[in-house]
């Protein structure tokens, strides 16, 4: 039962701290006001495309930079359309598919199919300090990935921005715009860098993605993560705490996916007494598990089932 | 049958209602044209192997950017035009 936990636990962490990245990202966007952006999914792949090619060209840490760079100029993108105007959820859906599609080309150019995928070296990991030495749940916590470190950073930092400073306090002002405008705030410019911060911590979540345990790219790797990361957002109801808490529950169910793909099915529950069926079930069960069913005679039809169109008494009964 | 078999067509569905503007006949004409695009490309890479067929996404985002900003400019003048008769 421990070395599930443990390995549950290895897992979630592995898989949390690209939903926790992107997801914080999404919430700074969401309390400016500028509305939500459905791309993630592609930024996350465009980042971990930059991630792995960043990484392979000067070391891992500049694999997170070009994943953030990456990310930059999707934000910028997401940033300009919507203060033109145009439909939020068609710049969503475009940067989900160019995304995609714009990954895609550029590794099938790099890479083409046949020749040896791009391995690139993978982020370091750190011991938790103190449950490092636990006997066996400690063993998760002696190389917890770096990618987690960073988005538990992030989430600090950013519940600190937005309570208390005065960024923080306009961009959240921001959110109800005519106030916010009335009072002086120039609403555009936060709304574009909450879109600057949302697209940088996406892409960065994409390189963590690709960079922090695998160490290559795939097409369509982050099998829809991205949109993972707006259901976060949204149980966490924009809050840095719950966005952490959403992401950790994502990730576990995550997790247990994985883990139950490596057994067939469930030993202990099937020996356990609980599980197998007393003797004297309930009395329904009975008749059906007997060879011979009870002749109970089958009720006779007291009267015919009505068919539509209705029978004339009845449809005169409805008009009446 | 297969679990991908639907290829993202419902997704790509959803594109093809905003391209086509919610009406039936150019509807049509959208899936159409973003069904030649997934063939094209498909088409593309097999004549010259260099290019691969993720062009084809890689346009249709491009192609929806760009109906995007039509839809935005035709609203924004249609508002400019009833700002103007009041």
């Amino acid at each position: 039962m421990t070395e599930f936990v443990a390995l549950l636990l290895g897992s979630a962490f592995v898989s949390a701290a690209p939903l926790i990245m992107a997801g914080l990202g999404e919430m700074f966007l969401e309390r400016s006001g500028a509305g939500f952006n459905l791309g993630i999914e592609g930024i996350l792949l465009c980042g971990a495309l930059a991630g792995v090619l960043g990484s392979a060209a000067a070391g891992p840490w500049a694999g997170l930079v070009a994943g953030l760079l990456a990310g930059l100029v999707w934000g910028l993108l997401y940033a300009v359309c919507a203060a033109l105007g145009l439909d939020i959820v068609l710049i969503g859906i475009t940067i989900s598919i160019a995304g995609a599609g714009l990954s895609t080309y550029v590794f099938q150019v790099i890479a083409p199919t046949g020749r040896t995928n791009i391995s690139a070296p993978l982020l370091p990991t750190l011991p938790v300090p103190g449950l490092s030495d636990l006997p066996v749940l400690g063993a998760p916590f002696r190389a917890l990935g770096i990618g987690l470190w960073l988005a538990i950073g992030l989430a600090i930092v950013s519940a600190w921005i937005l309570r208390s400073t005065r960024f923080g306090l306009r961009l959240r002002a921001a959110d109800d715009g005519e106030t916010a405008a009335l009072r002086g705030i120039a609403i555009g410019r936060y709304r574009l860098a909450a879109a600057l911060i949302a697209g940088a911590l996406a892409g960065v979540a994409g390189a963590v993605l690709a960079v922090g345990t695998i160490g290559s790219f795939t097409p369509l790797m982050s099998g829809g993560r991205g949109f993972l990361v707006l259901a976060v957002v949204i149980i966490g109801r924009r809050t840095t705490r719950g966005v952490v808490a959403g992401a950790l529950l994502f990730a576990g169910m995550d997790g247990l996916a994985l883990l139950a793909q490596t057994r067939d099915r469930f030993p202990t529950l099937r020996r356990s007494p609980c599980c197998v069926p007393t003797r004297g079930g309930r009395p329904t069960d009975r008749p059906r598990s007997s060879p011979t069913p009870s002749p109970t005679p089958a009720r006779p039809p007291s009267r015919p089932i009505p068919r539509y169109p209705a029978p004339k008494r009845m449809r005169q009964s409805l008009t009446a | 049958m297969t679990p991908g078999v639907a290829g993202g067509i419902g997704f790509t569905g959803l594109v093809v209602a905003v391209l086509g503007r919610s009406r039936p006949v150019p509807i049509v004409v959208a899936g159409l044209i973003m069904a030649s695009l997934t063939t094209g490309s498909n088409g593309i890479q097999l004549l010259s192997p260099g290019t691969p067929a993720s062009i084809g996404a890689v346009t249709q985002g491009v192609l929806l950017l760009a109906v995007a900003m039509a839809l935005a400019l035709t609203q924004r003048n249609r508002a400019r035009r009833g700002a103007a008769d009041d």
